[in-house]
């Protein structure tokens, strides 16, 4: 993949009505044919960055750059970007094929050449024998395809898709996660995807920027964010996370000491010397129960509850002196999946690589 | 439609009201009306019972004194002054109506209600009132006249009543509501997200306009075109207080028949060629394709 900045958002502010900002200084960098993500809950501000690289809105301040120039002031119909919507907002009174050509016709390519590659987008998401009929007559599946296709046909430099896969249900949302995939290997056009399921922000894409209440909190590969999270906030919102709170009581060698609430003395790998009062986090499926103890970073704790979960079962655990942790484990063979009752004192091992420090 | 159904009424009790009203405000009124256009008139008002088809030729010839019927076109020319001015205000309610519903449509809930309010605050009063209102502007001493004169642009009042003008004001006046309200009701369903889509597909605002928003006002449009054009074809007041009775519209024409002139079968058969014509042309509109509830 290259690494040319294709999109660069710098310092955009926004707000709809004074009291509330849906933007707070938004800075990044979308690279050519990349599939970028947003990722965060509802009401972070994401479609309505989306909008602004789009041009249906104007930032209060900042500016958006395209290969270099400013295009904060063009409008909509002057930027190479196209939009799937989340509402798909397919235009009622069209066929599917004059919805597909639109984009091209209104680029003064001849209806019957735009026709033709509009067909040839249709074929591109299987939708060819439906370019006869209007919106109204096809299935939610179907609509978000042509509303794809309509925003495709252009070859946009930048394809904006705002939660285009939140109305369909399970299975057919699987399909299209790979579908996605796909159209965009196939046609090398930068995604940029809107989400607030963590799962499909994962499994697709290059890079996420993690939001919330109108600021980046982190932008990075999924693996970077799962397990690097840079703050409380990533490490919550991404997957499952044990948040453990203490106090520094300094470093040796990268090393950490850190002194949890509950008295506990865990050892950290971190780089640099830290003061005062930390958070550490650690995924569930990090978190391994033995009946023994070691050495280090293994407190005790009794099992307070057991969740079966087919393939994996979740168990929570009170350490001594207050504070749970979850830990998960893959079923076990026999014994109902369990590995322990409850009630059982088991040693939590937390590896102090596994362990990562957050800022706050 | 099923849950009505469920309740299993007798159908007589449940369309028996509904025919009711048909059969007394319209079948019978317009039965009425028809039978009176083919019979003789009584000079002193109302009709003689006896078959004649007078009234009808009266409409396009005129008998001399030989009893010869010569061919005879002022009625028909009122007819077509008629027709000309009604649809000259359909055009003229059209041009002014679609931006003022597509300026409220897109303005927030709140002031949405209140714009609207003041489009149909002129209905609140009596629409002679309103109507003699622009002969006080129009008039000779009237508000044009006197602030042209007195700014000195004019040495003599400008001959504004009694003009086509003057009447095209009046009905345009009068029924600008029912085209506004319509081009309104189907902008303010319009998903104004299309719009945005139609911009990031590289069209201008111009091509938003005539490809999207356009097609999709249609049918209040078309709603507010035939609310328009038919009650001003048929309108009385305007024209006899603007026009004068020197420009007659065929409602006024009707109206007189009925009052001074005394000719009873000659009106009634006026309103039946009047409503012949406009059934005509929503029979002809529809055998095009279109339909009058505005589907596309
Ligand atoms: N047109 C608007 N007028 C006023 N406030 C708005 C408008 N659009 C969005 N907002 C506010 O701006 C903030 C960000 O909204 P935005 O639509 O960008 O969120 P989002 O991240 O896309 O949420 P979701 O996941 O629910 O779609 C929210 O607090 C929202 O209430
Ligand atoms: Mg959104």
């Amino acid at each position: 993949m290259t690494s040319n900045s294709l999109i660069e958002i710098q310092q955009v502010i926004k707000s709809y009505t004074p009291a509330v900002r849906a933007l707070d200084g938004v800075s990044l960098t979308i690279h050519e044919n990349e599939f970028f993500t947003l990722l965060g809950p509802s009401g972070c501000g994401k479609t309505t960055l989306l909008s602004i690289i789009a041009g249906f809105e104007k930032p209060d301040a900042g500016a958006v750059l395209l290969d270099g120039a400013d295009i904060s002031a063009a409008p909509p119909e002057k930027r190479p970007v196209n939009t799937v919507f989340q509402s798909y907002a397919l235009f009622p009174h069209m066929t599917v094929l004059q919805n597909v050509a639109f984009g091209l016709e209104m680029r003064g390519i001849a209806r019957a050449e735009a026709q033709v590659t509009a067909q040839q987008t249709l074929e591109l998401v299987m939708l060819n024998d439906f370019s006869a009929r209007t919106p109204a007559q096809l299935s939610g599946g179907q609509q978000q395809r042509v509303a794809l296709a309509r925003a495709l046909a252009n070859r946009p430099r930048v394809l904006l898709l705002d939660e285009p896969l939140s109305a369909l249900d399970f299975k057919l949302r699987k399909t299209m996660r790979t579908e996605l995939k796909r159209l965009q290997r196939e046609t090398a056009v930068t995604f940029v995807f809107v989400t607030h399921d963590q799962e499909e922000a994962l499994a697709m894409s290059d890079r996420v920027a993690v939001m919330s209440d109108g600021c980046v909190q982190q932008i990075g590969t999924p693996n970077d964010i799962y397990e690097y999270p840079a703050n409380r906030f990533v490490a919550d919102f991404i997957g499952e996370a044990n948040l453990l709170e203490g106090t520094a009581e300094g470093q040796t060698e990268g090393v950490l000491n850190v002194r949890l609430t509950n008295n506990t003395l865990l050892t950290v790998t971190h780089p640099n010397a830290v003061d005062g009062k930390v958070v550490l986090a650690i995924r569930p499926e990090r978190v391994l129960l033995t009946k023994t103890a070691t050495t280090e970073n293994s407190p005790n704790g009794t099992i307070l509850d057991i969740t079966y979960q087919g393939n994996t079962t979740c168990y929570t655990v009170q350490l001594d002196g207050g504070m749970t942790i979850t830990a998960l484990a893959l079923s076990a063979h026999g014994g109902g999946g369990q590995h322990f009752a409850c009630g059982e004192t088991v040693a939590v091992h937390l590896h102090h690589d596994s362990l990562r420090l957050l800022s706050e | 439609m099923n849950k009505l159904r469920n309740f299993n009424l007798p159908w007589w009790l449940s369309v028996g009201p509904a025919l009711l009203v048909l059969c007394f405000f319209m079948v019978l009124p317009i039965a009425i009306i028809f039978s009176y256009s083919l019979m003789q008139a009584d000079p002193h008002g109302g009709v003689v019972h006896a078959f004649s088809t007078d009234a009808y030729l009266r409409f396009l010839f005129e008998r001399d004194w030989d009893d010869v019927l010569q061919f005879d076109l002022s009625y028909f020319t009122i007819f077509l002054r008629s027709i000309a001015l009604a649809a000259a205000t359909t055009l003229l309610c059209l041009a002014i109506s679609f931006p003022a519903a597509y300026y409220i449509a897109g303005q927030p809930p709140a002031r949405r209600n209140v714009l609207l309010l003041l489009i149909t605050i002129p209905f609140w009063a009596n629409l002679l009132v309103r109507t003699y209102c622009w002969v006080l502007i129009l008039r000779d001493s009237g508000l044009v006249n006197t602030w042209l004169g007195l700014a000195g642009w004019i040495s003599s009042p400008l001959p504004l009543m009694y003009t086509n003008g003057a009447i095209l004001i009046g009905l345009v006046y009068a029924y600008l509501p029912f085209m506004a309200l319509p081009i309104y009701a189907t902008l303010e369903k319009t998903d104004w997200r299309l719009i945005n889509a139609s911009r990031d597909l590289y069209a201008n605002p111009l091509q938003t306009m005539r490809r999207i928003v356009l097609p999709l006002a249609r049918p209040g449009i078309i709603a507010g075109s035939i609310m328009v054009f038919i009650p001003s074809l048929g309108a009385v007041i305007a024209p006899d207080l603007l026009g004068g009775g020197r420009k007659l519209m065929i409602g006024s024409l009707i109206q007189l028949q009925f009052s001074a002139s005394r000719n009873w079968p000659f009106g009634a058969a006026n309103a039946v060629i009047l409503l012949v014509f406009v059934l005509l042309l929503l029979y002809l509109w529809r055998r095009r394709g279109g339909n009058t509830t505005g589907a596309w």
